[in-house]
């Protein structure tokens, strides 16, 4: 569970792991991306996601995901307070990852659940 | 997948926000899926904002063809005026009615089915041909009409599916959520959730009771790790849609009981 307050940032470690807990690296063309928003409300293509921060495109407000940032497999996932501007209350934050090895679609990691706190 | 509450808002009500299972999460998706509809079931629509296009009347109104009765006495008869069956009240499936799209009317539309049926020239004007029963401003400053009444200049059509309407009703995301400054549609999200709690908890406790239980397993797979539950299994342990006498009495506001007495005229 992430819980996370609007008008501060929140900072977190991703590690992505396989059935037999390796940690995957994602490299090269490989994207991660970081979802808000209520499950089965997202819209075909996250149009009415709350907040999306993909790798390799922060956000305006600062938001970022970097792949394998420090190193060892390590992403950090930075949601800036500009971004958190959205009605407090539970959400779902969704892991993915595009593994261009892999097929080209999006897999999901893990799903959490996540509170947002009006202070 | 319910389409109105989050499977997180679930979880975390049901104390499992950090260490729900594959298969914890797949009763309680069930569970949320079986409790959102029996609710939209018993409101008779779909409480999430949505836009409609609908037919309307869905039967023949007029029941005599003529405006007038004969009643008779002892020594006298009289002819008595009686109300036209058809009024100049509509009664919308969806409420509340946000906004109204546009309004055709067409006496052979035949509910959309006769080809060139309710033309553009058949459009009517909002405002002076029709209007809602717009009974406040939500906080967005838009009207909303929260009994789902349309109304005539004139008196609507009696021929079934001759009138076609393109509408917008349901309760924002907000609204839902309570987090609205002038609606308040909480109650209905606290019923869902109520319901499917009630429902999970009902799988659990059978759960516990039977020793070496595997749960709605369908399949498990190790590599790449998957968990498939049962639906035929879980919909016998989750039973069926029966709403608790509390939900029914929480739910009763919202439901469109003018729909409902109208038998969808």
């Amino acid at each position: 569970m992430v819980y996370a307050y609007q008008r501060r940032g929140l900072t977190r470690n991703v590690q992505i792991l396989d059935a037999n807990s390796n940690v995957i690296v994602p490299t090269g063309l490989d994207t991660i991306r970081a979802i808000i928003g209520r499950e089965g409300q997202l819209g075909a293509n996250l149009e009415t996601a709350l907040l999306v921060v993909a790798s390799g495109s922060d956000t305006p407000a600062g938001s970022f995901f970097r792949k394998n940032d420090p190193s060892n497999g390590n992403n950090l996932l930075r949601l800036d307070a500009s971004d958190l501007n959205f009605a407090p209350g539970t959400y779902t934050l969704f892991i993915e990852l595009l593994d261009v090895a892999d097929d080209s679609e999006w897999k999901n990691v893990s799903r959490d659940v996540f509170v947002l706190e009006g202070t | 997948m319910s389409n109105i509450v989050d499977l997180s808002e679930l979880l975390l009500l049901l104390g499992l926000s950090s260490s729900a299972t594959e298969e914890e999460r797949g009763i309680a998706q069930y569970a949320l899926k079986t409790a959102e509809s029996s609710i939209k079931d018993y409101l008779q629509y779909n409480p999430a904002q949505t836009t409609y296009v609908e037919f309307y009347p869905q039967s023949n109104v007029a029941a005599f063809p003529g405006g007038s009765i004969l009643e008779t006495g002892d020594t006298s008869a009289y002819e008595r005026q009686i109300g036209s069956p058809c009024a100049d009240e509509l009664q919308l499936k969806n409420i509340p009615i946000r906004s109204i799209t546009e309004v055709r009317i067409d006496y052979d539309g035949r509910f959309g089915s006769r080809p060139g049926s309710f033309p553009s020239s058949s459009i009517k004007a909002a405002g002076s041909d029709y209007w809602a029963s717009w009974d406040g401003i939500d906080s967005s400053s838009n009207l909303i009409c929260r009994d789902g009444i349309l109304r005539s200049v004139g008196l609507w059509p009696e021929q079934a599916g001759s009138v076609k309407i393109t509408y917008v009703a349901g309760y924002t995301k907000e609204e839902l959520h309570g987090e609205d400054s002038v609606i308040n549609a909480y109650p209905i999200i606290e019923c869902i959730i109520e319901e499917a709690m009630r429902k999970v908890n009902k799988v659990f406790q059978t759960k516990k009771k039977r020793a070496g239980w595997l749960g709605p397993l369908a399949s498990e797979n190790l590599g790449s790790y998957s968990y498939s539950s049962d639906t035929a299994s879980l919909a016998k342990l989750i039973g069926g849609t029966s709403l608790s006498g509390v939900t029914l009495e929480k739910l009763n506001p919202y439901v469109n009981w003018g729909w409902s007495l109208s038998g969808g005229l």
